[in-house]
């Protein structure tokens, strides 16, 4: 049991450095997820992965294989989608949806075209799974400070943001903090991708965002809950996955979305909260 | 009727203490986990 579960970790420091990477993002972007998909904005996360290719790919075709360019680059691109299509639903006939997609998939392409003409095949695999077994000082360090400060973002805003997600017009009426809110919203969004992005890769990224924040969906009623619940499956999810990578020789990035896509799976099957099984679970009795 | 915002905005602001105060414990232990990570030799 030693062998299997503890000792990759205390042998060898990248499987310590892919796990801490993993802690950082799923406490920093989970939560984050979970308030994508209580605004059922959880498609739009998954647009705006897509949407930090080109900028990423340019920060790579300018200083190569740099974690900053890269960062700085992806920042730029995703928060440009998110504003253009903000800036095209409001003056124009489309919805916010047809809008996202348009742009991201434009954003999109265009990434996967500048990566692929300038770089390598090995250059594209990276910008799209991620290297999370090769996760350096610097990367730990981009992801450490994402997640901080997004924690520190959530503490301040929590009630606005529920309050946004409950009844947004209410937010507007009585405080001027809504646009605020939703725009620090939009930011943690794209931050907390580009911090996924460079271990799980722009493809990958958003599955520990959101497919935790679904699995807790059915074990937890308050927003704390889900919160708490996501991001101990995101973590489970992470060491199993890593772990599984590790003594089967996959890939990290696809093994740790599939065992969380396992958690949602069981989740949606035994959970006790809306699941298929709830029907036929025992209740506790309503007590006066 | 008076609106006074500054109830609401006073409304939102309920349990931001305790909330960063949890969120300051989760970075403190985030960054002890990356010393403790990045200092064990196996590193890279």
């Amino acid at each position: 049991m030693w062998e299997a579960l503890i000792q990759p970790f205390a042998e060898f420091g990248f499987m310590r450095r892919a796990m801490l990477g993993c802690i950082a993002i799923s406490a920093g972007a989970t939560p984050v997820g979970v308030f994508l998909m209580l605004r059922r904005m959880s498609l739009t996360g998954d647009a705006m992965a897509h949407a930090i290719l080109p900028g990423a790919a340019v920060g790579y075709l300018v200083a190569g294989l740099s974690l900053g360019a890269m960062t700085v680059g992806g920042l730029i691109a995703g928060m440009a989608v998110a504003l253009l299509s903000g800036f095209v639903t409001r003056v124009t006939a489309l919805r916010e949806d047809a809008s996202l997609a348009a742009f991201y998939l434009i954003s999109l392409s265009l990434g996967v075209l500048i990566v692929s003409t300038r770089g390598s095949n090995i250059d594209l695999m990276h910008v799209l799974f991620g290297t999370v077994l090769a996760l350096d000082n610097s990367a730990l360090i981009l992801l450490c400070s994402i997640t901080s400060l997004t924690l520190i973002a959530l503490a301040l805003l929590f009630r606005p943001l529920v309050l946004e997600c409950a009844d947004p017009q209410f937010l507007r009426a009585v405080s001027g903090l809504s646009a605020v809110t939703h725009f620090t919203f939009l930011a943690l969004v794209v931050i907390n991708l580009v911090s996924g992005f460079h271990a799980l890769g722009t493809l990958m990224a958003v599955g520990i965002m959101i497919v935790p924040a679904a699995a807790a969906r059915f074990w937890a009623v308050s927003i704390g809950g889900l919160i708490c619940a996501a991001v101990a499956i995101a973590i489970i999810s992470s060491g199993c996955g890593l772990l599984i990578s590790y003594h089967f020789g996959l890939p990290s990035g696809p093994a740790i979305i599939l065992v969380a896509g396992l958690a949602y799976g069981l989740s949606l099957t035994l959970g006790p909260i809306g699941s298929l099984a709830a029907p036929i679970l025992p209740r506790r009795h309503v007590e006066a | 009727m008076r609106v006074r915002p500054h109830t609401a905005r006073r409304m939102l602001l309920i349990g931001v203490g305790p909330r960063l105060a949890g969120a300051a414990l989760i970075v403190i232990a985030l960054w002890a986990g990356f010393f403790w990570a990045t200092s064990t030799p196996g590193g890279l």
